[in-house]
């Protein structure tokens, strides 16, 4: 069991580290007006701490740490990242692509000539839904210019599609 | 602006050994200073520094952010050194020792000295090597919570989390740490101010 005296010690230590709040602090600081050695006590721990600290960074000062860092991550075992992440990796690099935005764009203008040309060409309603087949649509020109990209379609029914978008 | 240290460990969590590096990087000094305080040893300590790392990254998945990181980074490296010093020296690392006697060192003998000697920058660099020489003759408790408190600051809280033990207690370790080093330095401190009254031509710096 801690007696008083330890109880005030052990107060003074949490007050040297400045670990107590603000109505303890003030209750030690009175305490210490009249406690010439308590004061001594606290600046005791005070200045060894000091010293210490100062005695644990020159160990560290004199060591040269480059390379440290690469010394450890050539310990650690090859990287392989959760799935997740490497499909995260994975298509935001590809999707992030210029020419892989565009080809989609084309792809998606193309679909929607192949649907959409028997509508266009004739009032009659078609019996089958492509004009032609879809494999043989052929791609005439694909152009970026400016803000915008243009794509020239033909479809195995020989209509004609100019399909515009906005650059992503 | 510095990332935080959590959002680092996520990113490591997904492989990113760039984000890992940077960690590394952040606590490299610190941790090599509570591992050189441990053992007392540069090559040793580089290597429990080294090795403190690669066990974290290893376990980067059980760290579930619910304590900082860094608390959790010194644990490893606490237990690596401390593992060292058992196998190294067969050197008790009990935990009831005693380190010379209880009693309380001279109210004052430090500061006072430090303070009123002319030459107390010659005195501070004489003591820093004898720091040295005390915190290895402490046991392994008492030399952990305090190089856990002066290296890196910790606070109380901290330290509790770290060394997985109350905070009451952390309070009276630290207590009794810094009085056995007080006891172990007050020796030397009177010899030295002795060797130092003869030393001439010592300014303070």
């Amino acid at each position: 069991m801690m007696d008083v005296r330890s109880d005030r010690d052990l107060l003074l230590t949490a007050f040297a580290d400045g670990e107590l709040d603000e109505a303890e602090r003030a209750e030690v600081e009175a305490l210490l007006a009249a406690d010439a050695e308590g004061a001594l006590r606290v600046a005791d721990d005070r200045a060894l701490s000091s010293l210490l600290r100062a005695s644990l960074e020159e160990a560290a000062d004199v060591v040269d740490f480059t390379g440290f860092a690469d010394a450890v991550l050539a310990r650690l075992p090859a990287a392989r990242p959760p799935l997740g992440a490497r499909l995260r990796a994975l298509f935001g690099t590809v999707f992030g692509q210029r020419p892989f935005q565009f080809a989609l764009g084309a792809a998606a203008a193309a679909a929607i000539a192949v649907v959409a040309s028997p509508y266009l060409r004739s009032h009659e309603r078609p019996r089958m839904l492509l004009a032609g087949d879809p494999s043989l649509t052929q791609v005439l020109d694909l152009d970026a210019l400016g803000d915008h990209e243009t794509m020239l379609f033909k479809t195995s029914g020989g209509a004609t599609i100019i399909f515009v978008q906005e650059s992503p | 602006m510095e990332i935080d240290d959590l959002a680092l460990v996520l990113r490591a969590k997904e492989g990113d050994q760039r984000a890992f590096k940077v960690l590394v990087e952040r606590y490299q000094r610190k941790v090599y200073a509570v591992a050189h305080g441990m053992v007392k040893d540069r090559e040793e300590a580089l290597d429990i520094a080294q090795e403190a790392f690669v066990k974290v990254h290893r376990n980067l998945d059980r760290f579930k952010g619910d304590s900082a990181f860094y608390t959790w980074l010194y644990r490893i490296t606490r237990n690596l050194a401390i593992d060292r010093i058992r196998a190294r020296r067969n050197e008790s690392v009990g935990f009831d020792e005693a380190v010379g006697s209880e009693e309380l060192p001279e109210p004052g003998f430090l500061s006072t000295r430090l303070d009123a000697n002319p030459q107390r920058t010659a005195l501070r660099r004489e003591l820093a090597a004898k720091l040295e020489e005390a915190l290895a003759q402490l046991p392994v408790k008492h030399r952990e919570i305090l190089l856990l408190r002066e290296v890196e600051g910790m606070s109380y809280e901290d330290l509790a989390a770290t060394l997985e033990i109350p905070k009451g207690t952390v309070m009276s370790r630290l207590y009794h740490a810094r009085n056995k080093m007080q006891k172990l330095l007050e020796g030397y401190l009177g010899e030295g101010e002795d060797r130092l009254a003869l030393a001439s031509g010592e300014e303070e710096g």
